[in-house]
């Protein structure tokens, strides 16, 4: 045997019956691996579009997250190639047959969610949370993609660093298309157009911040309660319906923070 | 077929492949991503900024001599954003101005509250606002409820909490009661100002459970006894739990309500009821989790994984990765454990956390790789390791974080 994995029978399938490793084979290749080089330790999410889970490697012991879903790996695979301190490592991902298969860097620390529970942040912890997570949706609209689920929950503050997790609802964004095709994102947090009105650009993105800007300052969407003063006028325009009308991009929003 | 060797351990690797399984190397060449560059404001906003300036100083004059508070946590006075709150002991304040204490009849428990103050910048100043303060005081009001059961213990300049101008203790029983919290700040030139603050006591009940009226011998009937818990009784009840001695073949997941889960004990006093998986205590319990008389043993991984406030007592840990992981707002207070042969035995690795207890009374740490580790953890009172035992640790205590630890009181040391 040439590599210690197991190879699933689709795949051999594919192959004819030998093993090769062909570009769409990459993804067999990473599940055999993971089975034989992880142990999970247990799963964080499951649902129908997939599943996330926490693996320790058997010989380093260091943990990674895996995750499994359906869609596309796009925005994984060009993340592979750059680093930032406001986003996880992503070490390898896979796709096949609309499968995604991804292992990345597992952030120790507190979400923001947890943060926010019962007692809203001040303004200063706010500006340089908002702001790292600017610099991280800004690595991904730099390269086209589209974050599309910016919330509490998927914001991880590790010590002094603060990082965007979860790109599974992330998208490249593709200006021909008329609407996105399915309605991703979470309930509150996602843009008018992300319902299916408009085509969703970096500037969904900026409508999620003012969301989350408003609940971090008020506890409450801006829809309930606005926050007061020059934030507050921040996060209207950032959730303005029209795109049009919000920031145009990051390095506009910036100076605002 | 192409394939290509990892530069590192050598192993056989698609030619696609950007890291190597079987020694985690990372393959690909990453570059660092730049950060954005905010466009340049425009000048309008400077003089917006004067009117504003010129707008808070006439206010300022107005309100000299004035009683200065709205009825609420937060006020502003003299430039300053000053905020009462029950949270907010890490880098930076979390305004809130209620808290909901659940507590069984019999028992009691202080919480703190706090006075942070902000410069217009939003950064945390004391020593100067305090020079504009003649004197400080933290009073109670009962709304509804018991009048007796909640009392104002201290309050005052706390050296544990620099960030925090003024701190307050406040005592409470397990009694039905509401009070209204109020810090008065008499400044010296005659204005008052007040922060206001609401405490929501409910007494809580107890419903518990044993082997002699449970089936919970086995690892399929502690887990069905749990998820009965979980969805079936009053999430704001305390859930007491008391295992029988024997080997549950799994772990334990407690979440949904406060706990005191107590396992049986040997006859020279050891833990006599042992789990051989990982214990995770999650953030979505509203109280306190007790452990006690409990025995994990591992082969790696993590022990007690907590995301929630942990009470743990006469608990022994061995063989794994990380014996007990604090983070996500938890902490976990240990006394009288044993941490045995762990690559790490205790690692606190959060911003925030939502209970504190500095007391780390009678824990042996023996034979671990790193004893104990502070990633990361809020100021607050110093860590006392008073009658602890460190001894054939690669490394006793590795600091990194903000807080304190005084090891005065433990015994160090090889062999034995």
């Amino acid at each position: 045997m040439y590599y210690d994995y197991i190879v699933s029978a689709a795949a051999k399938q594919d192959a004819g019956g030998i093993c090769y490793w062909g570009k769409h084979n990459l993804y067999d290749w990473l599940c055999g691996r993971i089975d034989a080089c992880f142990e999970r330790e247990r799963t964080l999410k499951e649902n129908s579009r997939g599943s996330v889970e926490l693996l320790r490697h058997k010989r380093t012991g260091q943990r990674v997250i895996c995750r499994r879903y359906a869609g596309s790996g796009e925005v994984y695979r060009r993340l592979m190639g750059v680093s930032s301190p406001n986003l996880p490592a992503v070490f390898e991902t896979a796709e096949r047959g609309g499968r995604v298969i991804t292992l990345e860097e597992y952030i120790t620390g507190d979400t923001l969610d947890a943060l926010l529970r019962g007692c809203p942040l001040t303004e200063g912890e706010t500006r340089r949370i908002v702001r790292d997570v600017c610099a991280g949706l800004w690595v991904l609209h730099s390269m086209a993609a589209v974050h599309r689920d910016v919330k509490p929950e998927n914001i991880i503050l590790s010590g002094d660093r603060t990082v965007l997790i979860d790109f599974d609802s992330a998208r490249m964004n593709k200006p021909e298309a008329a609407g996105d095709t399915r309605v991703l994102g979470t309930i509150g947090y996602a843009a008018p157009e992300q319902f299916g009105l408009a085509q969703s650009d970096c500037r969904t993105d900026i409508y999620a911040v003012g969301v989350l800007l408003n609940v971090m300052l008020t506890g409450e969407h801006p829809s309930k309660r606005l926050a007061a003063g020059r934030l507050g006028r921040v996060v209207s325009r950032c959730t303005m319906m029209d795109p049009n009308k919000r920031y145009r991009d990051i390095p506009h929003l910036l100076p605002e923070l | 077929m192409e394939t290509k060797k990892c530069p590192r351990c050598g192993a056989d690797l698609p030619a696609a492949a950007s890291f190597c399984p079987a020694c985690m190397a990372v393959l690909n060449e990453r570059k660092a991503a730049p950060p954005p560059k905010a466009k340049k404001r425009r000048w309008p906003w400077l003089a917006l900024a004067v009117c504003v300036c010129a707008v808070t100083a006439a206010l300022l004059l107005h309100g000299r001599g004035a009683q200065i508070g709205n009825g609420t946590a937060q006020a502003d006075y003299a430039g300053y954003t000053v905020i009462a709150s029950f949270n907010g002991n890490r880098a930076g304040v979390t305004k809130n101005s209620e808290k909901n204490v659940s507590l069984p009849a019999g028992s009691e428990i202080n919480t703190i509250t706090r006075v942070f103050v902000l410069d217009g910048d939003g950064n945390i100043v004391t020593d100067d606002f305090r020079a504009l303060v003649a004197s400080a005081e933290l009073t109670l009001e009962t709304l509804s409820g018991s009048e007796n059961t909640v009392d104002v213990q201290a309050w005052g300049v706390y050296d544990d909490f620099p960030e925090q101008a003024y701190t307050g203790e406040i005592h409470m029983l397990g009694a039905d009661s509401t009070q209204r919290v109020v810090w008065t700040l008499h400044m010296k030139n005659g204005d008052t100002l007040a922060l206001y603050q609401t405490l929501y006591v409910r007494e809580q009940q107890t419903i518990t459970f044993t082997a002699e009226d449970t089936p919970m011998a086995t690892a399929a009937e502690l887990t069905a006894l749990v998820k009965k818990i979980d969805t079936e009784l009053d999430k704001n009840a305390i859930i007491e739990v008391y295992l029988p001695a024997g080997t549950y073949d799994c772990g334990l997941e407690i979440k949904g309500h406060a706990y005191n889960v107590c396992g049986a004990v040997n006859a020279d006093g050891t833990p006599a009821t042992v789990f051989t998986g990982t214990v995770a205590v999650s953030t979505e319990d509203p109280g306190f989790v007790e452990l006690s008389n409990l025995s994990l043993r591992g082969s790696g991984g993590v022990g007690l994984d907590a995301t929630a406030a942990v009470e743990m007592k006469n608990c022994a840990f061995e063989g794994f990765d990380t014996a007990v992981m604090v983070h996500n707002g938890a902490f976990v207070h240990p006394t009288d454990c044993v941490f045995r042969g762990n690559a790490v035995a205790m690692d606190f690795n959060t911003v925030t956390v939502h209970f504190d207890s500095p007391d780390f009374d009678g824990n042996t740490f023996d034979g671990n790789g790193t004893a104990l580790l502070l990633e990361s953890l809020p100021k607050g009172e110093t860590l006392l390791l008073n009658g602890c035992v460190f001894r054939n640790n690669g490394t006793d205590i590795e600091n990194r974080s903000t807080r304190g630890v005084d090891s005065s009181g433990a015994v160090f040391g090889n062999g034995g």
